[in-house]
């Protein structure tokens, strides 16, 4: 027993002669005061004379012990990321100094996110804006109060739909990464920092014990296993990037965004004696083709492939996978350390 | 509180004295009957009904301690010199807050942040709608044909925002449902503050000690325990490491919110004017300065300024509210559920989210 108490005492002066961290510095203070709880407890054992609660006493330090283990193991988890994974990720990266595996996945995130906010704001400058412009357009042909109106550029309104939709499809995905990252915001704030010490005190206690082990899963699942799990996946994502990019070429890689003539937004009158309308529609020209055109044009593969890549693999479906590990994580971190918890209700929610 | 917390000292000792009384009844008739069963039933009780006013005395005092003596003040001075203390504004939070005010106001800054995401989202909404429906009718063939009638063609070059009306559809109808569950929030907060709960304890007393009610006994103090001490409990430490409007970062805030307020400058319009107040110069601002779209807000100034940093705070909005609401509701439900096989009873407060 002795010898259990001594590793202990070494395990929390050790914690102490680092460069203590926030959580470092909570998770020994919580210990420690669950420690005096059942220092306090045990002594009230003797003036009642229970050896039954006695007992109780014993067994919950001996948890106390095992809680202390669990911090030496984050401790030197976090600092296994700190000192050796960084510095090979740096290498093959070139990340400064000092990164962790949470500013990996940040800055993942974040360059994931401004990627797709430049294809998004490319797209609509360049198809949605005048696709849905020239499907208004409309000609009109009156004189002395009699008037045609001519509408051959209606039909172009089916694509300009169906861009559209895309267009919320692809904002979706950028809300999808955009909680991705706030998570990894929250795991570093406040997961690790807070829930990690206030779950490893109450795992100390038989009563809380349950709570404890989950809020200790929660923390653990949401900085160690969801930013690898994005970097992991980010790693997959650009080895079938490698397939595409040397299928279509380093220079054609990206997108191949069209681009559609309109008239111009701040087009008041036409200096011409012809009828002619600028863009890429005449209205008072009644055929399909225009329609048939701008059909062609936005479901080329070489945009719409792509695009689908970079969104919906890059941002919807990674980012629901890391979500699904990290939750997974979290029922199975919550049997080891204290109890199992339903987490199929944040499933649900997320 | 509505129902005083003092007053359930005396009514809990009230209640030791009616199950004292059942006991002694039970008693009387076991020797009656001379039933040596209901003698030891008699027996066991009578040190239970100890046991479960001990609990209830000791759960009183946490939570009278919880309520009125643990302050926001203290806790801050806590916090290591590396992480800055949060700054709430909407309303702010005191020094001298107690465990209970200080979560309403912390879930009041929540609200208010997820009301400027959805004013933000109604605003872009209302200035991307008026966009699409401006037309043009440029005079073909050349201007001076127009003096005999409107020919030409017509086109509304803005009629793009439709893509974009859309998404703030989107980040609108997820800022609602987080702005309900902030709102939900502050409601059961308030609903356990008033102190209904606060009678189940000594009603617990009393049914811990009748012959098949001990479980139900138990888990109305589990239940008590739970949501008076460990839910403001984690709203409270919430408080001090959560302030969204932090995590967003100033600069998005501040440009969402002049885009609600308006952000063209002298003559211009602002985007909240769409959509969020109509003043009495509106046809003088919009449509009778300047023949260019460039007069008022521009799309892109709309899109770029608005959109894109409302799809970051609505990100915020959600996890802020639903998700780590979701959390608490986990957190208490296990530590109800402990703290109930502990009492007496398993209770599963997990069906309160889906009441949720």
């Amino acid at each position: 027993m002795m010898k259990k108490f001594l590793l202990a005492l070494l395990l929390v002066s050790l914690s102490f002669a680092a460069e203590a961290e926030a959580w470092q510095v909570y998770s020994i203070t919580a210990v420690l005061a669950a420690f005096s709880v059942l220092v306090i407890f045990y002594m009230l054992t003797y003036a009642v004379d229970s050896p039954q609660a006695r007992g109780m006493a014993v067994s919950e330090m001996f948890q106390v012990l095992v809680t202390l283990v669990i911090i030496a193991v984050f401790v030197g988890a976090e600092g296994y990321s700190r000192d050796v994974l960084a510095p090979a990720f740096g290498e093959d990266f070139g990340a400064p100094e000092g990164y962790t595996h949470l500013d990996f996945a940040v800055n993942i995130t974040k360059s994931m996110i401004n990627y797709q906010w430049g294809q998004i704001t490319k797209l609509d400058g360049q198809v949605v804006r005048p696709l849905a412009n020239l499907a208004t357009v409309t000609g009109n042909c009156g004189f002395l109060g009699f008037s045609f109106t001519f509408n051959g550029c209606a039909g172009i309104a089916v694509p300009s739909g169906s861009m559209a939709l895309a267009m919320r499809v692809l904002v979706a995905c950028i809300l999808s990464l955009s909680s991705q990252l706030v998570l990894l915001m929250l795991a570093n704030d406040f997961f690790f920092p807070v829930l990690l010490p206030m779950g490893l005190f109450l795992r100390c206690f038989h009563v809380t014990r349950g709570t404890g082990g989950f809020l200790i899963a929660v923390a653990v699942a949401f900085y160690f296993v969801y930013p690898l799990g994005v970097i992991i996946t980010k790693g997959m994502l650009d080895q079938a990037e490698a397939g595409l990019v040397a299928a279509a070429g380093a220079d054609n890689y990206d997108p191949v965004i069209p681009s559609i003539d309109a008239p111009n937004a701040d087009l008041m009158s036409v200096e011409s004696l012809e009828w002619i309308v600028p863009g890429d529609c005449d209205p008072f020209d009644m055929s399909y083709e225009p329609t048939k055109t701008m059909i062609g044009k936005v479901m080329n593969p070489d945009l719409m492939d792509r695009m689908i890549f970079h969104f919906f693999i890059g941002g919807l479906f990674t980012s629901a996978l890391n979500l699904l590990i990290a939750l997974s994580s979290v029922r199975e971190l919550s049997r080891i350390f204290g109890t199992e918890v339903d987490v199929s209700a944040l499933a649900r929610v997320s | 509180m509505a129902i005083e917390l003092a007053a359930m000292y005396p009514l809990s000792v009230f209640a030791l004295g009616i199950t004292m009384i059942v006991i002694g009844l039970a008693y009387a008739l076991s020797q009656l009957l001379q039933n040596p069963a209901f003698l030891v039933w008699c027996k066991t009780e009578f040190f239970e009904v100890f046991v479960s006013l001990g609990i209830v005395l000791v759960t009183l005092f946490m939570i009278g301690f919880i309520t009125n003596d643990v302050k926001y003040g203290a806790f801050v001075s806590l916090l290591p010199s590396g992480i800055a203390a949060p700054s709430y504004s909407n309303p702010e939070i005191g020094d001298g807050d107690t465990v209970f005010n200080a979560s309403s106001k912390y879930l009041t800054n929540v609200a208010y942040f997820v009301h400027t995401s959805m004013e933000g989202s109604r605003a872009a909404y209302g200035a991307l709608e008026v966009h699409m429906r401006y037309r043009r009718m440029p005079c073909l063939p050349g201007i001076l044909m127009c003096i005999f009638g409107p020919s030409g063609f017509n086109f509304a070059p803005e009629s793009g925002g439709g893509a974009w009306i859309q998404a703030m559809n989107m980040t609108m109808y997820t800022d609602t449902a987080a702005y309900i569950t902030v709102l939900v929030q502050l409601a059961f907060l308030s609903f356990i503050q008033s102190g209904g709960f606060l009678l189940f304890l000594p009603l617990a007393i009393v049914f811990r000690s009748l012959p098949f009610m001990r479980q139900l006994g138990g888990g109305l103090m589990a239940m008590c325990i739970a949501l008076f001490i460990i839910y403001p409990s984690l709203l409270f430490l919430e408080s001090f490491f959560w302030d969204p409007s932090a995590m967003v970062g100033a600069s998005e805030i501040e440009s969402v919110e002049s885009a609600i307020s308006g952000m063209a400058g002298a003559g211009g319009a602002g985007v909240g004017m769409f959509s969020n107040s109509l003043p009495d110069d509106l046809d003088g601002n919009v449509w009778n300065e300047g023949t260019s779209l460039n007069d008022f807000v521009g799309y892109r100034e709309v899109v770029d300024n608005a959109v894109r940093p409302l799809l970051k705070i609505a990100a915020v909005s959600f996890l802020s509210s639903t998700f780590l609401f979701a959390l608490n509701i986990i957190a208490v439900s296990a530590s109800a559920r402990e703290l109930g096989r502990l009492f007496g009873q398993e209770v599963d407060l997990s069906r309160l989210m889906h009441i949720v």
